[in-house]
């Protein structure tokens, strides 16, 4: 990596402060790794032109003395994330040449900490995918050896700061599409509490679960991203008026006395040995810095990706509803009438994975099964959650569990069963379940040299412990130090 | 167990097309999703309550305010910090995507004979 784009966010303030360095660098290195990483396709577009100005308006606000917490930090944004003027596709061919005439509240607050975007990043097709195999634009590698997946949904994302293109990404996350590629690409990646962060202008896929959260090479990075986009929007009317707390403030703080809730029924037998073995010797780290290990029990585990897979696609079904070929995204050629305009436009433009979910969320819906399925579903979302008060009420302080249960597989392996996929979302589920805020850091790695992450999840609103933990963690260990050398 | 006449059934209320080979693939897939989730009707919910939202949801309202088209926020850097309630966006922006138009309008099939 050229030294500008392996910088942390503050070694880029500082550097931009003592004229060390320009945003325009900063934002040609970025852009330069970029091309020359095109092999991994983290990107469905580059916007070089308005980068480039943007970081020498950039450049201008510097010596004229202006701050702004990200201050000419270079980062990419999730496609699925609306940004005013720049192609927005969901990783889709429906929205092949949607331009949104808005920015998302997220892109804004992005703008006003004073990023840079240079891109609009890959990822699973309406954000439904645990392996960037079901986006419309190509699958992207895992820059720790690019024949294997990065995780998904939020694959670009993810690979996009392991590769060291930008310091700070924003994916999004529904059943684990942050924490599962920041695990399978060896970086931080946080899913806040539901509610934290508005979710206006972004592509909805299930919205009693979509969150977006940031991507970092370490946790000092991803604390700083996390505060950039959280608060409350009067244009998101899920999102909750808490206050939001200075992030930067947990870190490097001790977590002697801290309870760590290790709950039995993620340490399964269908874990591979590689992340039992990473997971084991991360507890071990953790006990050693003064947090005491709790054993608890999360009994409705093994239920929520059967709670997820009826939930989330229904909520899909109802919110691709809109993709219609009528006032934006792609239409059918031909004389068609309505109907045939519906059908042929969602068909040619939806991917398989998503038509599967669509039929599935409205045969759950659907009268006959709605209280079979649907309702089930929900009333089993309840139970979920309240093994986690319950946990959280008197038993420990922050949960810890592997991120998920296998190393990063090859690309293609497991693309012909979906429920085979499904399954590598089992302990990053339940917490968007429940709304909890969740982070995966990197652990260890895998014989073959494929990055493990480990998974702290914690309770409502407590995203500054997280912080503390993941902090600490991080101050007794080196994995966050180790770079994927691809070139 | 779902047929593949459920699924065309299910498939024209989505407005999806599925062509034949499609159609028994995604029908042999749905069927064994639909078979995993079973375990959930092994589970006790006479007392629960059904979930829709993880934290109580309050209704948000506001005031029912005409609002003038307005500039959209600055999209230079730094912009306006201030996160207002979003202006109106002109007929033309909101127009901009649509597939087939005629002035503020947009062009569809006839629908009513």
């Amino acid at each position: 990596m050229s030294s500008l784009t392996s910088l942390s966010v503050h070694e880029i303030r500082e550097g931009l402060k003592a004229k060390k360095f320009s945003c325009v660098e900063l934002t040609q290195a970025s852009l330069k790794r970029a091309k020359d990483l095109a092999k991994l396709n983290c990107f469905i577009q580059l916007s070089e032109e308005s980068a480039l100005k943007n970081a020498a308006a950039i450049d201008s606000l510097i010596q004229a003395g202006k701050d702004a917490p990200l201050l000419g930090v270079p980062v990419g944004i999730k496609d699925v994330i609306c940004t005013k003027g720049v192609r927005t596709t969901a990783g889709s061919k429906i929205l092949e040449n949607f331009i949104p005439p808005y920015d998302a509240t997220v892109t804004r607050k992005m703008i006003t900490a004073g990023t840079v975007s240079i891109g609009k990043l890959n990822m699973d097709e309406f954000a439904m995918g645990s392996s960037n195999e079901n986006s419309a634009y190509g699958p992207v590698g895992n820059p720790w050896n690019p024949d294997y997946v990065p995780g998904g949904s939020s694959g670009g994302s993810a690979a996009a700061v392991a590769a060291g293109i930008c310091p700070i990404t924003l994916g999004t996350d529904t059943g684990g599409s942050i924490r599962q590629p920041a695990a399978f690409c060896g970086i931080v990646g946080l899913k806040p509490t539901y509610g934290r962060v508005s979710r206006y202008g972004v592509i909805a896929y299930a919205s009693s679960l979509d969150q977006v959260g940031a991507f970092a090479r370490n946790v000092r990075d991803c604390a700083l991203a996390t505060q950039a986009i959280c608060g409350v929007d009067p244009n998101d009317a899920t999102s909750v008026d808490k206050e939001v707390p200075n992030f930067e403030a947990s870190l490097g703080r001790s977590i002697k006395g801290l309870r760590v809730g290790i709950p039995k029924e993620y340490f399964i037998d269908g874990l591979s040995p590689d992340v039992k073995r990473a997971t084991s010797e991360a507890l071990k780290t953790l006990e050693g810095l003064g947090a005491i290990p709790v054993e608890i029990s999360l009994p409705h585990t093994e239920l929520a990706v059967s709670v997820y897979y009826i939930l989330a696609p229904a909520e899909a079904s109802s919110n691709l509803a809109r993709f219609d070929g009528i006032r934006y995204g792609h239409r059918a050629k031909g004389d068609l009438d309505l109907k045939e305009l519906y059908c042929k436009s969602r068909s040619e433009g939806f991917g398989r994975e998503v038509q599967r979910r669509i039929l599935i969320g409205a045969y759950v819906l659907s009268s006959g099964f709605y209280d079979a399925f649907y309702v089930k579903a929900q009333k089993v979302r309840s139970l979920i959650v309240k093994d986690f008060s319950d946990a959280f009420k008197d038993q420990c302080d922050v949960i810890v569990s592997p991120t998920t249960p296998t190393p990063p597989f090859k690309i293609g392996e497991k693309v012909s069963d979906p429920l085979t996929m499904y399954l590598n979302d089992l302990f990053t589920i339940p917490v968007n379940l429940a709304g909890l805020p969740g982070i995966s850091l990197p652990c260890g790695f895998s014989d073959n040299g494929l990055p493990i992450g480990l998974q702290l999840i914690g309770k409502p609103w407590d995203e500054a412990t997280l912080f503390q933990v993941a902090s600490a963690f991080e101050g007794a260990t080196t994995w966050h130090t180790r770079s994927a050398e691809i070139n | 167990m779902i047929s593949e006449d459920d699924v065309e059934k299910l498939a024209s209320l989505s407005r999806l097309e599925l062509d034949p080979t499609m159609k028994r693939v995604v029908t042999g897939q749905i069927n064994s999703i639909l078979e995993y989730v079973k375990q959930l009707d092994g589970v006790d919910t006479s007392n629960v309550a059904a979930m829709s939202h993880t934290h109580e949801a309050v209704n948000v309202l506001r005031e029912d305010e005409v609002v003038a088209v307005g500039a959209q926020p600055d999209s230079t850097p730094l912009g306006d910090p201030a996160i207002k309630k979003q202006s109106m966006l002109s007929a033309a922006d909101m127009l901009s995507n649509a597939p087939d138009r005629s002035g503020t309008f947009i062009r569809v099939p006839l629908i009513v004979e």
